[in-house]
């Protein structure tokens, strides 16, 4: 099990005392594109801050991570228009409003897998659209004091005051926050916030760990992930994944609400003389998301994309990037309407890799699970 | 209806009734619901073994409507010289998701003589997420095992290790809407039923619709806009819905495209549009939509509306009867509306 008190401090350049955060928001309001916690419906979403809609603390996490606002769920590439009957065809890239952007009150889990994504956007495929909002972007988070029981980022590297990847965090302490800063980025927009803050009463360095710690033992779920290793072919053709898979039913929540969860479809929307092209949140988890022109499909089956998705989080990405992709947000498991656990699944996993390597005649593979095969499997 | 009840006492009757059923050589496994990884949810379980009928469960958080894997019911590629496997699938139903079948087996997606229904007497089903929040306020966790009772409309709930210790839950509020109105708590044609046979809990004259009934016009949009602009496009609705099995569903549909993958809020409102049209004859008021959709639209109102237009045009409920025939493969010169031309 790992050790629950991680050690994911980074020494802050400044502390300060923020009594409201609606006047840091509403002061922000014109040099930055503000988006805040907002309670829509029974949700919350990151929005535009507005007046005459407080901003809602009064939650765990958001429903849609905060990845939403660089990497929206539908995004426009270009539009194109067709001039003189067709004579002349003009392209013109989205205006990108230049104001840098601040999301005030994502969680720490959010913003640590925003440090992954950035694997995926970056380095060998520089996708300008993120790149452009990721770089023009400050991450002000918000500590966790209640967790909530799906919540195992401990396990997972990170933790409900885990500073990975934030340019500032807020501490809610007795009637006011406490906000600790740790890049330039977040120097430069606490200059543009005066009078919204004030230099801390007292010292809160222990004060804060002292409530961080306690943050940690709320954790309920532990799960010992990291050390898995496996080669061997046997584990991926095993019946473990259509056990998890019988009862999925494809309906993709889990991709929809996941932080680290990226793939998109590109599709091109035109009437007769003009257009755009759009990208837009896809699943692995749909079958046409890995549908051939020809027809055939790699993936036919929901169990060979259910495995995918786990997969992918668990050891693809720890192939390519070297970290595992999951951060212990706990919503999938949430939002899942047939109870497809996470944590449940790490734990089936790594007890399925043990046993094989100890007993590989154990091994069971399913029919099907052989993905050559045809895709004449219904979804 | 509600008289000292134990769910502890129907679940070892649905288990021992699913074990013969497992063990008969015509049926490949029975879909039933199976304990959750923590205390608020249960999860559907596929039992091919009869010792496995033991994991089988019953209590008011069965929520879910399995006739769903029916339709997702993959047939996978087989060695070469076998035959796929085509015996029967059994399926463990409460009255509102056994309409599904009958509906898909009057528009013959589903034979009869395919499936083998395993009735549950419903004393209606709780909302997990209230219930989480309630037994937190009364200080149970989320890791310990529970058992139901019923004693004379009272719900109470014990740990699993200390039996006699009951508590009282509150209902108001708990109990699922759609239960509360709920005429069929058991279904009419099974091939075992497990519980005594139970009659409506309410009649049902749309009352749940007065309100919106009563908004004008623009107010009823208004509710709707809004309403559609907290979707998320996730496309749950759809995916969860055991009526919903075109091929080739319309709101997927690329070539041509029908309704745009983007979510600008038209593309939203024109999704729940097409699919409330596409409910229209055929929902069958399981409200899995409903309980499937992460931002909480209430999807069963819309359709619900649709029920009540096609109740009155045509006197039709779908899902009612497997005898029934769908209301757009019949003619009756009656019919309201007149002809086209």
């Amino acid at each position: 099990m790992v050790d629950k008190t991680i050690n994911t401090q980074i020494s802050p350049l400044k502390r300060l005392k923020i009594d409201n955060i609606n006047d840091l928001a509403r002061k922000l309001t014109g040099s930055y594109r503000v988006y805040v916690p907002t309670l829509m419906e029974s949700k919350i979403h990151f929005k535009q801050f507005t007046e005459g809609k407080p901003i809602s603390w009064e939650f765990s996490n958001s429903l849609k991570p905060a990845k939403e606002v660089i990497f929206p769920q539908t995004e426009e590439m270009f539009q194109y228009k067709m001039l003189n009957g067709g004579a002349d065809i003009t392209v013109e890239s989205p205006k990108y409003d230049d104001n840098p952007s601040v999301i005030i009150g994502i969680r720490p889990c959010d913003a640590h897998a925003m440090t992954k994504t950035d694997h995926n956007f970056g380095g060998e495929f520089n996708d300008p659209y993120y790149q452009k909002k990721r770089k023009n972007t400050v991450l002000i988070g918000m500590a966790c004091d209640e967790p909530d029981f799906n919540c195992f980022c401990t396990s997972m590297g990170g933790g409900p005051y885990s500073r990975i990847g934030l340019d500032a965090i807020l501490v809610k302490i007795r009637d006011f926050f406490a906000i600790e800063i740790f890049t330039e980025k977040g120097m430069k927009l606490i200059e543009q916030a005066e009078g919204t803050h004030q230099e801390v009463p007292e010292d809160l360095e222990e004060t804060i760990s002292k409530q961080e710690d306690s943050a940690n033992d709320k954790i309920q779920r532990h799960v010992d992930i990291e050390s898995v290793e496996f080669e061997s072919l046997n584990v991926f053709e095993d019946k473990l994944w259509s056990s998890i898979a019988e009862r999925c039913i494809g309906c993709g929540i889990c991709v929809f609400v996941c932080p680290t969860c990226r793939c998109f479809d590109i599709q091109d929307e035109a009437s007769s003389t003009k257009g755009r092209r759009i990208r837009t949140w896809d699943t692995c988890q749909f079958p046409e998301y890995t549908v051939h022109g020809s027809g055939y499909n790699p993936r036919p089956a929901r169990t060979h994309r259910v495995r995918n998705r786990l997969l992918c989080r668990l050891k693809y990405t720890n192939e390519k990037f070297g970290v595992g992709y999951c951060t212990g947000c706990g919503r999938c498991t949430t939002y899942c309407p047939v109870n497809i656990d996470i944590v449940e699944c790490y734990e089936q996993f790594k007890d399925r890799v043990e046993t094989l390597s100890k007993s590989p005649e154990e091994a069971c593979t399913e029919p099907g699970a052989d993905k050559s095969k045809s895709a004449e499997v219904e979804h | 209806m509600t008289e000292e009840k134990s769910y502890e006492n129907l679940t070892a009757d649905l288990q021992s009734t699913v074990k013969e059923i497992v063990n008969r050589d015509d049926v490949q496994y029975v879909i039933g619901y199976g304990e959750g990884s923590y205390t608020s949810r249960t999860k559907p379980i596929f039992v091919d073994k009869a010792e496995d009928a033991d994991k089988l469960i019953w209590n008011p958080l069965c929520v879910n409507n399995l006739t769903v894997f029916l339709k997702l019911a993959e047939k996978l590629p087989v060695p070469r010289g076998q035959e796929p496997d085509t015996r029967k699938i059994g399926v463990v139903v409460k009255g509102c998701d056994v309409r599904a079948l009958y509906q898909l087996m009057q528009e013959q997606g589903v034979k009869r003589e395919d499936v083998v229904i395993i009735g549950l007497s419903c004393d209606r089903c709780i909302d997990p997420a209230k219930f989480e929040t309630q037994i937190l306020q009364k200080g149970f966790d989320l890791t310990t095992k529970l058992n139901f009772y019923w004693d004379n409309e009272k719900l109470y709930i014990s740990k699993a290790d200390s039996p006699d210790n009951k508590v009282e839950l509150d209902t108001a509020g708990l109990i699922q809407t759609k239960c509360s109105r709920c005429t069929v708590p058991s279904p009419e044609e099974t091939d075992a039923l497990v519980g005594e046979k139970l009659g409506p809990y309410a009649e049902d004259n749309f009352e749940d619709l007065t309100e919106l009934e009563g908004m004008t016009q623009q107010e009823r949009e208004d509710y709707w806009d809004g309403q559609f602009d907290t979707c998320i496009k996730c496309y749950a609705c759809r995916n969860i819905c055991p009526v919903c099995v075109c091929k080739t569903c319309v709101l997927d549909s690329i070539q041509p495209q029908w309704v745009n993958r983007s979510t600008e809020f038209e593309h939203k409102k024109t999704y729940h549009l097409m699919r409330a049209f596409c409910m229209l004859g055929r929902c069958i008021d399981c409200g899995e939509c409903e309980r499937g959709c992460p931002v909480d639209i209430p999807l069963v109102k819309l359709y619900r509306k649709g029920q009540k237009t096609v109740k009155e045009l045509f006197d039709y409920e779908p899902g009612r009867s497997p005898a029934d025939k769908p209301i757009f493969t019949r003619y009756d010169v009656d019919d309201k509306g007149g002809t086209i031309w």
